[in-house]
């Protein structure tokens, strides 16, 4: 079947062009394309329906102000970019996507993806918050089971059970391969430069075939370890917070400029997601599924204690010196917990600055001086 | 005593009700009373009245002192009511918090599901987790497990035991409480109608400060019976002839905007006939199904159904909008939304979308505690009061 390209696309600049051509190619060929916004959506099962998954949160502020004739403007900048994405048709992935997984995390994504609703076909999949509830795993795994259902349906497959546990074993080998490569940061000084890993790590979500992916980050591994030129000066910092796709060349290329290094990005693109494991062993899938996924320390749990037991741990583990937690305007949950966390750095006496930002750039050169004098104080 | 003076009274009462509560809750709490602070319509109040603890109403809706006071522990771009709450904790402003056995938090929204976080460290806590998804074969066993939680919780803290039949008596109690506020807002069918958008509010907000239960529904009964009696007679609030224009206010945390919004949308004439959203009418109609043989499970079925904008997607006020529209015979919409709450803010474009498919004027207002938009306020709100008289 041909698919149709948008409307706009002979405005579009080459390289988006690329994009919508690369993604229709895809979608002539007769694949299915599935896209998610946040760490919580089990790819497994598009794995196991030999269906592409494809992130969708939206990092530049190109269509911000569109979004903002729908949404509130004070609202986070991934969720307005997101939107306006969707809105404009500019995004191929979106625009390709036959389903999208909105996973109930904070209150502007959930109600963004109802009128999301309006333009694609939205699935919403409810994340409990309260993950110190005993009911909190069986209705994560039963959520999961009804986003099997859900894919099977829509698409037309079947996903058993050994599916599921052969597409989670080899995505286990996929997160043990970025995290090779993100635990070589523990050297010091840290081999891999800040904004290229970030970059690596958030571009290869984007590499649909695994297998290729997997191989990638080995041969990335190598290259680096062959190399190994560094500065033994450089900070060592450890980055948290919301995700920084749509700010990391202010943030992540000022801390580079200013003689500092990323030792562990603690965020969604990094490290966050990649420790939590699925128990291949554990004879029900979906269990094991809802385990691993609950490990997550996003700052919509309450209490979010996987976040605050890791950062410590990270700290020690990467020989962070300092660590800054960037946070978007708009972005409830992990703008009030920036309290606790530099309640917590203060107590494991490890210097601590919060960053609240967006996409825009009319504060790139405070920010930048802002990581300038908190890199000296170190 | 004339039946005007009775009302004058009764009305007295409600206004002043969270005023007295101050004094009844020292009393209670002096007494050795249990009194449970809560923060919004989700704390299930047949649980916390069951085994005869009080429940008092925490949400602050005053500017100064305690937002400035909270800005320097929350992101000063946040919910008012969320700042004004834990700032009336923090600075020991808000009486019903210092009284207050345990706090009751509702994890109704990211803001204010991290505030109790903070909260936790000043007082006792005991969280109750919202499902996201009112779907009742996906939420309503892990939500009644949460009840139970809750349940427990108090059995355990106070060394009480809450039977289904304590259960089943304080869901009767409420359920009346539920009815008369139904019945409240049907005195807005009326044209004119028989009670002002400013008296509905008035006894909305006593609800949560008028503990006596048993003297609240009294009095309630007796001022709607009045005030029908009134209507007939032709002494109703409004004059026989009189028409105003009728709105219907939708939104939530209106409680600490009440002189710039609801108040000055009556001062212009205009007169709200209902309220739309939290403690709207959407969730008085249905009483909590008394027959079910397991009360816990009919108090989370039914608190699933509470239209708030923290559920996704919030179907039920979306069918039941239009519905309410029509019967109230509403005129415009106004909707308020405070800075910064993104569930409400966000399906107040859904409710702009479904007036513009209907020709239902709409305005959507923002505010904040903070003085300095009242002005600007009453010209919006004065424009669309005006373009509807003139249609």
């Amino acid at each position: 079947m041909e698919h149709l390209l948008p409307e706009k696309f002979e405005d579009y600049a080459e390289g988006r062009k690329k994009g919508f051509l690369k993604m229709k190619k895809v979608k002539d060929e007769g694949k299915n394309v599935v896209g998610y916004f946040c760490t919580f959506a089990p790819l497994e099962i598009f794995d196991a329906g030999g269906i592409l998954s494809v992130s969708l949160c939206g990092m530049s502020d190109e269509t911000i102000a569109d979004a903002e004739t729908e949404l509130p403007k004070n609202l986070c900048p991934l969720i307005k970019s997101s939107y306006g994405f969707a809105l404009t048709e500019k995004c191929p992935y979106t625009y390709f996507a036959d389903m999208i997984i909105g996973e109930s995390t904070c209150d502007g994504k959930k109600k963004m993806y109802e009128r999301l609703g309006k333009l694609k076909d939205v699935y919403m999949m409810q994340i409990p918050q309260g993950i110190d509830r005993p009911y909190a795993k069986p209705l994560m795994a039963n959520e999961i089971k009804l986003l099997v259902k859900k894919t099977e349906e829509k698409f037309g497959v079947k996903i058993t059970d050994d599916d599921l546990r052969k597409a989670a074993v080899k995505r286990n080998e996929y997160r043990r391969a970025c995290l090779e490569l993100m635990e070589l940061q523990h050297a010091v000084p840290a081999p891999v430069p800040s904004v290229q890993l970030y970059k690596f790590l958030d571009s290869i979500k984007f590499n649909f075939d695994l297998e290729s992916a997997i191989q990638s980050v080995h041969e990335l591994v190598a290259k680096i370890k062959e190399e190994n030129a560094t500065n033994p000066d450089e900070k060592r910092i450890l980055v948290t917070g919301c995700p920084i796709g749509g700010v990391l060349d202010k943030v992540v290329g000022s801390i580079e400029k200013n003689n500092g290094r990323v030792v562990c990005f603690e965020n969604c693109s990094g490290i966050k997601p990649m420790r939590c494991f699925v128990d291949t062993e554990n004879p029900d899938i979906y269990d094991a599924f809802a385990d691993a996924y609950l490990k997550i320390g996003c700052a919509v749990m309450s209490p979010n204690i996987h976040r605050f037991e890791n950062i410590p741990n990270l700290v020690r583990e990467f020989k962070a010196e300092g660590v800054l937690d960037v946070t978007l305007q708009g972005c409830h949950p992990y703008m009030i917990e920036s309290r606790a966390l530099q309640e917590k750095c203060n107590e494991i006496n490890v210097p601590y600055m919060n960053l609240e930002t967006d996409y825009s750039h009319s504060d790139d050169g405070q920010i930048d001086t802002r990581i300038a004098a908190f890199l000296e104080t170190i | 005593m004339s039946k005007e003076q009775e009302l004058s009274e009764i009305m007295d009462e409600f206004a002043n009700a969270k005023k007295n509560a101050s004094i009844f809750v020292k009393n209670a709490s002096e007494n050795g009373d249990i009194v449970i602070g809560s923060f919004c319509q989700y704390a299930p109040m047949e649980i916390i009245n069951a085994p005869g603890f009080y429940n008092v109403l925490l949400c602050g809706f005053n500017y100064d002192p305690p937002i400035p006071l909270a800005e320097t522990e929350l992101p000063a771009n946040l919910c008012p009511l969320i700042k004004s709450s834990y700032g009336n904790i923090l600075g020991k402003t808000c009486p019903f918090a210092f009284y207050s056995d345990i706090i009751v938090g509702e994890t109704t929204c990211d803001g204010k599901k991290k505030m109790y976080e903070m909260l936790g460290k000043l007082k006792d806590m005991h969280v109750i987790h919202l499902p996201n998804v009112p779907d009742k074969e996906r939420s309503l066993s892990s939500w009644q497990a949460e009840l139970e939680l809750f349940k427990d919780a108090l059995e355990k803290r106070f060394n009480v035991t809450i039977t289904d039949e304590d259960l089943r008596k304080s869901i009767h109690t409420l359920n009346i409480e539920r009815s008369q506020t139904a019945r409240m807002y049907e005195l807005g069918k009326y044209d004119p109608p028989a009670m002002t958008g400013l008296q509905m509010r008035s006894v909305l907000t006593a609800e949560y400060f008028m503990l006596d239960k048993k003297n609240k529904i009294e009095k309630t009964e007796r001022m709607l019976q009045i005030m029908e009696e009134n209507w007939k007679e032709g002494k109703g609030p409004y004059k026989k002839d009189e028409h105003p224009v009728r709105i219907l206010v939708s939104g939530a945390g209106l409680d600490g905007v009440i002189d710039k919004t609801i108040k000055t949308i009556e001062d212009l004439g205009a007169a709200i006939v209902c309220y739309e959203g939290c403690c709207g009418i959407l969730n008085m109609r249905r009483p909590i199904d008394e027959s079910d043989p397991d009360p816990m499970h009919a108090i989370a079925d039914k608190y699933l159904e509470v239209p708030c904008a923290v559920m996704s997607p919030n179907t039920r006020r979306f069918e039941q909008f239009m519905d309410t529209v029509k019967e109230w015979n509403v005129d415009g919409v106004i909707s308020i939304t405070v800075h910064a709450c993104d569930p409400f803010d966000i399906e107040s474009k859904k409710l702009e979308d479904i007036c513009e498919e209907n020709e239902v004027p709409f305005l959507h207002v923002r505010t904040d505690y903070a003085p300095g938009d009242e002005g600007q306020l009453r010209t919006r709100i004065e424009a669309f009061i005006e373009m509807l008289e003139n249609r």
